[in-house]
């Protein structure tokens, strides 16, 4: 009897905190009216300017800020917070009309002199956002509805940029208040609930009730849940808490697929391969030669990479620019086709028949196998390969800083010429030995100086150039993944990292 | 007693200003660039020099370090580098987060491993036997794996518990019990084997002191004997190891709460050291000193009124 007067009270709080957790792990039950998130990373600042050109933050983002410009679904830029864009005859001067009636949510009205004050204060910033205004020399508002954007020289990416980070409108008064970075003031679908929110773990945006593109978000409220576990997360979204994460890894999607979670793949404009930097040959001789870049071209078997190592989650390219963009060529693909036979003879032939060495940072922590894949791949032409251990944050300043002749990398970029000013031209970020050659300036000098048709075909011809000197060594084009439940439907846009929230919508 | 605790205090001061230099220093020499990290990937080198001066990482680590000083005995721990919010506020979100579970994991700890210490040793025989097997394999299994099944069967499966994040418990205590239940099983599961071994051990010494049999010949009810004499002269050790758990258990939540998607003080110290945070990574050492100093003064203070032997050693 005692044991039993002991056993029903322990069941009923069981009970109790059971019923009590389903509720506050509702989220299935708040299906259309909120729509509940994962993400890996909080977001870093709020400030225009310092934001990622694009990544797992943009969720954040885009919920308390609109963009100058917009994106359409093939990754266009569209009519945003600016309904009207054209560039002058010399591609100098970027006239913007905008759309008026737009408020921040401070009750500031949106014009001309908002857009100079967030553009100017952008510039100055420290992150991916501000260098892709780094061609803009001043902004004019022309009257409260007009703002003319005067660049130094020509920047073909400066749309693309301005329907990303580089875009978002924070309230000109938010500048002022010295707290920019943590307390947004946009004129987004949404605002952020600092009440509910806790900074690092969880976000809540509750509707911006003036907002002028409702029919675009048609949740009341969104919720975004920081999980760097990606099990936590997944477990999260299988028992109903959650709606949407990112699915970062083959095994993750596998794991999803399983649960009988919807993935949705796209190509998230993300080029990755092996990025030979080399090309002067100054760190490892062998690479200054065309023959030999040609050769590890050819080592690589670009579809078994793509089936094995990444799990289907890529399309195998041998150049570097995706498929929905204008430098895209289809006649090149397979201008390296694996070929052993071919690639040891141009080993041969630049006096590399018994192969050299290479020391490349060891990423296999990270990514064990892609570089277990590209050891490989470089050993069977007799490459050998020694690796040094590095730090997650020391990657990018020893690649910057001309540490390594080659390595495994991927760059995400929102245009070609994006790409072309971080990987290319010769004082980009990523040509750490400053390469130069004098076809590719000619061609860079055309793309940037022209537009349309014009530039579409200088485009192609520098990535067909590029392509026949092995500049890259690129195995494919990525395509992210999101995992989601099946009350939602998900609309990515290609090009973009993850799908913008404006893709999200109640299933039924 | 008064000079015992006030030397105590000392100690755990001249603790906490060790450690959290140490810790400065070793975070500041890693080599790592934090400000290339945060301004990104794609920022230019004149961005992350701009970034690192605005950090103040230009300054020498001596300067840094001084400056860090300085503000923190006044109880201003600095803003954290990558979400630009004040370190106090962000330990003082987590801490709430990893003492529900930590505490919450002790009290299981220390209510089923006595049940379980005292029944093996008053019982003995088949029913110690298995209570000790289950001991082993308890102690044996990683708490992660516990949380990951718990997690599993009871919230992805049968929906019973939410499967990630915190509910306060000011606003709503039924699911603040709801979000720490599984994580503080998953947590205690390793310490409650420990601390029942111990139980049982030192039960079975006292048990056998002559003083019991004697309590025995008088005729005193065997729950009077167990309970207010023999546990009593048990309970030190058990309260020493409980405290040790304590302590272990805040390194234990580190994973649990990755598990569970908590945003305890674990799961913080784990992405600000991944990153490099460093004043977030100096702020959450400082509070995790203090709270196993208190923790440890606590602890002798209870001793102390257990066994008055203690406050003379």
């Amino acid at each position: 009897m005692r044991r039993l007067l002991v056993a029903v009270p322990a069941a009923a709080l069981v009970l109790t905190v059971s019923a009590c957790g389903g509720a506050a792990g509702g989220g299935g039950a708040n299906a259309g009216s909120t729509l509940s998130l994962a993400t890996v990373t909080p977001p870093k600042s709020f400030e225009p300017g310092a934001m990622a050109m694009g990544g797992p933050e943009d969720h954040y983002y885009q919920a308390v800020y609109d963009t100058l410009l917009k994106l359409d679904a093939y990754g266009r830029p569209a009519a945003g917070l600016a309904t009207n864009w054209n560039y002058d005859a010399a591609n100098t001067t970027l006239s913007l009309t905008l759309r008026s009636g737009v408020t921040f949510t401070d009750g500031t009205k949106f014009d001309a002199e908002a857009v100079r004050t967030n553009l100017e204060h952008a510039k100055k910033g420290t992150g991916e956002a501000a260098n892709a205004l780094k061609f803009v020399d001043h902004v004019k508002a022309v009257d409260p509805t007009h703002v003319d954007i005067v660049l130094t020289s020509p920047d073909p990416s400066l749309t693309a940029g301005l329907a990303r980070s580089a875009g978002y409108m924070d309230s000109p008064k938010a500048f002022t208040r010295g707290d920019v970075a943590t307390r947004p003031v946009g004129t987004g679908p949404y605002r952020l609930d600092a009440k509910r929110s806790t900074a690092g773990d969880t976000y809540v945006f509750t509707r911006n009730a003036g907002y002028w593109d409702k029919i675009h978000y048609p949740y009341k409220e969104v919720s975004i849940k920081v999980l760097d576990d990606t099990t936590a997360a997944l477990n999260a979204l299988r028992s109903g808490q959650l709606q949407g994460m990112p699915g970062p890894s083959k095994d993750i999607v596998e794991g999803a697929r399983k649960a009988g979670l919807t993935v949705t793949t796209f190509e998230n404009g993300t080029m990755e391969g092996v990025f030979l930097w080399d090309r002067k040959g100054n760190n490892t001789k062998a690479l200054g030669d065309v023959r030999v870049r040609r050769a590890i071209n050819y080592a690589f078997d670009r579809e078994a990479i793509v089936k094995n190592v990444k799990g289907g989650l890529g399309t195998a390219t041998d150049q570097v620019f995706g498929s929905s963009t204008p430098a895209y060529d289809k006649s090149l693909e397979g201008a390296y086709g694996h070929d052993l036979g071919k690639a040891e003879k141009l080993m041969a032939e630049a006096g590399y028949a018994q192969g050299f060495s290479m020391t490349l940072p060891d990423f296999s922590p990270v990514y064990p196998n892609e570089q277990a894949a590209m050891t490989e791949a470089l050993k069977s032409i007799g490459i050998k390969v020694t690796y040094q251990p590095i730090t997650g944050d020391q990657v990018v300043g020893s690649i910057i800083g001309g540490k390594w002749p080659a390595n495994f990398f991927s760059l995400t970029s929102s245009s070609p010429w994006a790409f072309i000013q971080l990987a290319v031209a010769p004082g980009a970020t990523f040509n750490p030995f400053h390469v130069s050659d004098p076809k590719i300036a000619a061609l860079l000098k055309t793309v940037q100086q022209s537009s349309g048709a014009a530039q579409d075909k200088a485009l192609k011809q520098l990535n067909a150039y590029l392509v026949d000197q092995a500049w890259f060594a690129p195995w494919d084009v990525q395509k992210g993944a999101y995992v989601s439940a099946k009350t939602v439907k998900v609309t990515p846009i290609p090009g973009i990292a993850v799908p913008p929230l404006s893709g999200f919508s109640p299933a039924s | 007693m008064s000079l015992f605790l006030l030397r105590r205090l000392g100690a755990g001061l001249v603790l906490v200003f060790v450690i959290a230099t140490a810790t400065f220093f070793l975070t500041s020499v890693t080599g790592s660039d934090p400000a290339r990290r945060i301004a990104g990937t794609q920022a230019s080198a004149a961005q992350v020099i701009a970034k690192r001066h605005e950090l103040g990482l230009d300054r020498p680590v001596l300067t840094r370090y001084t400056d860090w000083l300085s503000h923190a005995v006044r109880g201003d721990l600095g803003t954290s580098w990558f979400s630009n919010q004040p370190v106090t506020g962000l330990v003082g979100q987590a801490l709430p987060v990893s003492l529900s579970l930590v505490l919450a994991a002790t009290v299981l700890t220390a209510a089923v491993s006595i049940v379980l210490g005292v029944v093996a040793a008053v019982r003995g025989g088949w029913v110690d036997h298995v209570l000790q097997s289950i001991s082993i394999v308890a102690f044996a299994v990683p708490n992660f794996l516990v949380g990951m099944v718990l997690a599993l069967l009871l919230a992805v499966e049968l929906g019973l518990f939410p499967a990630v994040g915190y509910v306060p418990l000011a606003g709503d205590p039924a699911g603040w019990l709801a979000s720490i239940t599984l994580p503080s099983i998953a947590l205690a599961v390793g310490a409650i084997a420990t601390v029942a071994s111990q139980t049982r051990g030192s039960m079975i010494d006292v048990l056998r002191q002559d003083y019991v049999r004697t309590l025995r010949s008088r005729g005193l009810p065997v729950r009077s004997v167990l309970l207010k004499h023999a546990l009593r002269n048990a309970a030190p050790t058990s309260l020493t190891v409980l405290s040790l758990q304590f302590i272990a258990l805040i390194g234990g939540a580190v994973v649990i709460e990755k598990v569970f998607g908590l945003t305890g003080i674990g799961a913080r110290a784990t992405s600000a050291a991944s990153q490099g945070d460093v004043p977030l990574v100096l702020g959450i050492v400082v509070v995790t000193v203090v709270l196993v100093v208190v923790v440890n003064l606590l602890v002798d203070v209870v001793l102390g009124w257990l066994n008055p032997k203690v406050r003379i050693a």
